[in-house]
């Protein structure tokens, strides 16, 4: 796949994970940085979950470090559209259905649908099997309609 | 709302713009995959197609000197295989100039390493003109090895070092006429004493005795070229 789409497919996943565009970007920079380095898992064919693993983990510990508050937050709010997501009614309760869906629900689903994984792909990244990956997406899928009607 | 609108929506919700950041990085992290092979002929390029015509101009003057059976045209060579050292050295001296270092560190291989392929070439390309030149001097000249010495790899050496020098201690546009200025001299020297006749007051052991010291200078210099500062190559 081509880098600059697997970056903003990886940047996708990560903007979801951490609600902030900065933070996910250097989280994907680091984590093409932390694969590159290992060279041992790279020829193994297994990239993409490799890749994802280590975003996973980098948003854990992300979430882990104690909170603060940054000079940008304390400052007035600056509309900037090139970092924000379309604002758009739909779009927006569709966001805010995902936020309330159980975490590894929203997680699966956006690997599938936002980062465009295949359901072998995701089990490889969460440690669980191909039909457990497509009863989970329904599962989620159904949720997400019954909050959005 | 139907499944496929839905999935529709979920990959839009979360659609970001490219960022000038994005752009920066899957730039640089893309020069990370170069192979040796590609550096290598990224680096080739720095020898220049004047290198080239010099080379070809050396292949004529051997083969003019071969057609005449003239032994003058050894020293006329001692006057230009010097100059065919300066040529490529000139051009790594404009690439430290125009700040080429920055650019070439973000490859995935370090700075000396870019460095040490550079005078890798520099070292293949050097023992392909002396050898060339040293089979023609043997052969059609019948030179012993003291004259070899003396007629090529001497000043050859000279002139690397002298290159190599200049280049690492000036990183301005002047380093590159400095180069010329004491390639010429070196290119002017033997001819001058060779028509003095003060080649032939020089014994066989001390011109050994010189060439070993100006290989054991042109090594070393490689090695400091190599090693020295990288933000020497950013000033």
């Amino acid at each position: 796949m081509d880098l600059q789409e697997q970056y903003s497919r990886l940047l996708r996943y990560c903007f979801m994970k951490t609600k902030d565009r900065f933070i996910a970007e250097d989280i994907v920079q680091e984590t093409f940085l932390r694969f590159w380095q290992s060279h041992s898992y790279r020829n193994t064919g297994k990239e993409t979950a490799y890749l994802y693993t280590i975003a996973r983990n980098l948003c854990i510990d992300e979430f882990r470090k104690p909170a603060y508050v940054s000079i940008e937050e304390c400052a007035e709010p600056v509309a900037d559209s090139r970092y924000e997501p379309e604002k758009n009614l739909l779009q927006e309760s569709v966001r805010e259905a995902m936020d309330k869906l159980p975490d590894d629900l929203r997680e699966i689903i956006t690997l599938r649908y936002v980062s465009e994984l295949s359901a072998a792909e995701i089990g490889k990244i969460i440690g669980m099997s191909r039909f457990g990956v497509h009863r989970r997406i329904k599962e989620g899928l159904e949720l997400l309609k019954k909050e959005l009607t | 709302m139907t499944d496929k609108e839905l999935k529709k929506q979920l990959k839009i919700s979360y659609q970001i713009s490219e960022s000038d950041k994005q752009k920066l990085f899957v730039r640089c992290y893309e020069r990370r995959f170069l192979q040796f092979g590609s550096i290598l002929r990224i680096e080739m390029r720095y020898m220049g197609i004047r290198s080239i015509i010099a080379g070809i101009f050396l292949l004529l003057l051997m083969y003019a000197g071969w057609r005449t059976e003239n032994p003058q045209i050894s020293w006329v060579l001692s006057g230009i295989i010097p100059a065919i050292a300066v040529v490529p050295m000139t051009v790594m001296g404009r690439s430290e100039r125009y700040n080429m270092a920055e650019l070439e560190s973000t490859s995935r291989f370090s700075w000396p390493f870019v460095r040490l392929v550079r005078l890798l070439i520099l070292g293949i390309f050097s023992i392909a003109v002396l050898t060339g030149a040293g089979i023609w001097e043997a052969i059609v000249l019948r030179l012993e090895i003291r004259g070899m010495l003396l007629a090529t790899v001497i000043p050859y050496l000279l002139s690397v070092y002298s290159g190599l020098f200049i280049t690492r201690k000036w990183h301005s546009k002047e380093s590159v006429y400095a180069v010329i200025a004491v390639g010429l001299v070196i290119c002017l020297m033997p001819i001058i004493l060779y028509q003095i006749q003060l080649m032939e007051t020089v014994s066989a052991v001390a011109v050994k005795v010189i060439t070993l010291l100006a290989f054991l200078a042109v090594v070393g210099e490689c090695g400091v070229y190599m090693k020295s500062d990288e933000a020497v190559a950013y000033a």
